[in-house]
């Protein structure tokens, strides 16, 4: 069989209500008949620029309309849209843009990725909020190239806990499970909602939230470029009355730090966080707060949906929900075997949307995608009366503030001090949230003082992004090692 | 225990705020709303329950939205760490 991602998404929507708000931006309505025309203008401004079928298109755009033109716009005309994150490093996107094989890169004017090389990359568009010049003399229809099944119809990436982020590649069919088997089954979103997350499109949680569940079900999103602070967000539902909300748990815990008696919540029905495990404290506080309940989920960027997920009336703090329909859930011990119920294992996911192999990375491909489709997602979960609970991680791997994190990148840091000989970092929960917690051996020469302990952080923070930086920096005289010398970093973890 | 504006806000430097939005803090409006981000709020919390010698518990972070909110918590809890020792 053959078809196209955006006709999926896009066409029962222009078929039936092409008025329909699709996008707000600002003081702009984007319609489902101009999101279509617009998205057609960009295919074909991609085929002038002889971007062919299986081509890959970096996008490198804030939220605002020009993404889903160059999203759809892509996938109409059979090319690969590639987003990533929009605050790299040039380093970063030329490892990204060849390691994708991109042919195009869409970026904003004077933006980082402008000065990386790769040697394939053609071709250069320079995108406002509306998309580049020239979009509006393009014809604003084209004929939609069908692609094959298991022809790659999206790439997105996904950090690694050593070396380079992985490509993860995804089939045609994959983007409309979002809506498909869990937007709409097991949240309930329609037509008559208005969306808004808090997660930027190019990661997949915002993509699925902010784009393609609300395509897929003929809602409206919300687009706001940059990052919101908790401030952001209550403006943004005063101003814009969206009905369902995503987020991760920092957020909802800034937006409680944030909530005062101007607060307009009153249009918002539902409320769902992922992309780290809510703790029950936010849970709570926040349905003390606004009366209603807030559902978690576990969602993967190889899965591109949320296999496990809460339903509305039906949470419970502390879960991270129940299987949706369409997956197949098991946990697993360490050598593979089937645990019973209350025991803890290694989450496996299996469905039509699972990704089958990282792009170009069979090493990576053959530790996480085994034997008769099954996905190893690193989480530590357990199962109660079909309910499912959050445990952590298997790898090293932190997320914080709903972004991954490589312990080794912030060790390698560290690092590069002057004072620092060795150190070992991990998660500990602060607030009810993972934070960074830093355990650093000095040079004989230094000591280890509150002020050192606050030039380090600055260390880092002048070289990496600020949700990489320790929360607390505590000096010890050696670190916890295996007799192979591995840190053992649960033995970090442990104490308070 | 007394603890001044002027100690937390000279702890906010120590932990890395910025210094310009430590200088225009307004006490009684929540930090969120005056630069600080989210990974700021839960810095100066450790660097508070370090210098002061106190717990911040999960929910008590949540509560403690201002300069006046902390100044509050530290006296209060500052005090009965100190008379309990």
């Amino acid at each position: 069989m053959s078809r196209n991602s955006a006709c999926d998404l896009l066409r029962s929507n222009l078929d039936r209500h092409p008025g329909k708000a699709a996008c707000l931006f600002e003081n702009v309505v984007v319609d489902y008949a101009g999101l279509w025309a617009d998205s057609c203008r960009f295919g074909n401004l991609l085929r002038q620029h002889g971007v062919k079928r299986g081509e890959r298109v970096l996008i490198v755009l804030p939220d605002t309309p020009a993404f889903p033109f160059a999203f759809f716009g892509s996938l109409l005309i059979g090319a690969c849209p590639v987003p990533v994150n929009t605050s790299l490093t040039v380093a970063e996107y030329s490892f990204l843009l060849e390691d994708s094989g991109a042919v195009v890169r869409i970026c904003p004017s004077g933006h980082a990725v402008l000065a990386a090389e790769a040697p394939g990359l053609r071709v250069t568009l320079l995108c406002d909020a509306f998309g580049p010049p020239g979009l509006s003399g393009m014809a604003p229809a084209l004929e939609p190239c069908m692609v094959g099944d298991d022809d790659v119809a999206l790439i997105l990436y996904s950090s690694g806990s050593t070396g380079q982020p992985k490509g993860v590649p995804h089939r045609p069919a994959a983007l409309s499970a979002g809506a498909g088997l869990w937007g709409g089954p097991v949240l309930g979103l329609s037509d008559t909602d208005v969306v808004l997350s808090s997660s930027k499109l190019f990661f997949s949680y915002g993509l699925i939230a902010n784009l393609l569940l609300p395509m897929g079900v003929g809602a409206t999103t919300i687009l706001h470029p940059g990052r919101p602070t908790p401030h952001d967000l209550f403006a943004l539902i005063a101003r814009h009355r969206p009905t369902v909300f995503f987020g991760v748990p920092t957020t909802y815990g800034q937006m409680i730090q944030s909530y005062d008696a101007t607060a307009r919540i009153d249009s918002l029905r539902l409320f769902f966080s992922c992309g780290e495990a809510l703790p029950e404290i936010i849970y709570s506080e926040w349905r003390a707060l606004t009366g209603i309940e807030l559902l978690d989920g576990i969602g993967s960027t190889e899965v591109l949906n949320s296999p496990i997920s809460n339903r509305p009336r039906r949470s419970l703090a502390g879960s991270c929900g129940e299987v949706v329909p369409g997956y197949d859930i098991r946990i697993v011990d360490d050598d593979g075997a089937d645990v019973s119920d209350g025991a803890v294992g290694h989450l496996l996911v299996r469905g039509d949307s699972v990704c089958r192999g990282y792009w170009n990375r069979q090493d990576a491909t053959a530790k996480t995608m085994l034997a008769d489709g099954w996905l190893r997602t690193g989480d530590v979960v357990e199962r109660r009366d079909g309910r499912y609970f959050h445990h952590g991680r298997s790898d090293d791997m932190m997320k914080i503030g709903g972004m991954w994190v490589p312990p080794n990148r912030v060790e390698e840091t560290l690092r590069g001090h002057r004072a620092v000989v060795d150190c070992a970092v991990v998660a500990r929960s602060s607030g009810g949230l993972d934070r960074i917690y830093a355990f650093v051996i000095l040079r004989t020469d230094s000591v280890g003082t509150s002020a050192l302990g606050q030039e380090l952080r600055r260390h880092v923070l002048g070289r990496l992004p600020n949700y990489m930086c320790p929360l607390k920096i505590e000096f010890v005289t050696e670190l916890p090692r295996t007799t192979t010398g591995k840190v053992q970093r649960f033995k970090l973890r442990g104490g308070q | 225990m007394s603890v001044t504006v002027q100690n937390l806000k000279s702890l906010m430097i120590e932990a890395g705020i910025d210094v310009d939005v430590v200088k225009a803090l307004d006490p009684a409006v929540p930090l969120l709303k005056q630069g600080f981000d989210s990974f700021d709020l839960p810095a100066f919390s450790a660097a508070v329950e370090s210098r002061y010698d106190i717990t911040i518990s999960d929910r008590d972070v949540l509560g403690l939205r201002t300069l006046d909110d902390f100044m509050t918590f530290v006296s209060k809890h500052a005090v009965s760490a100190f008379a309990e020792r």
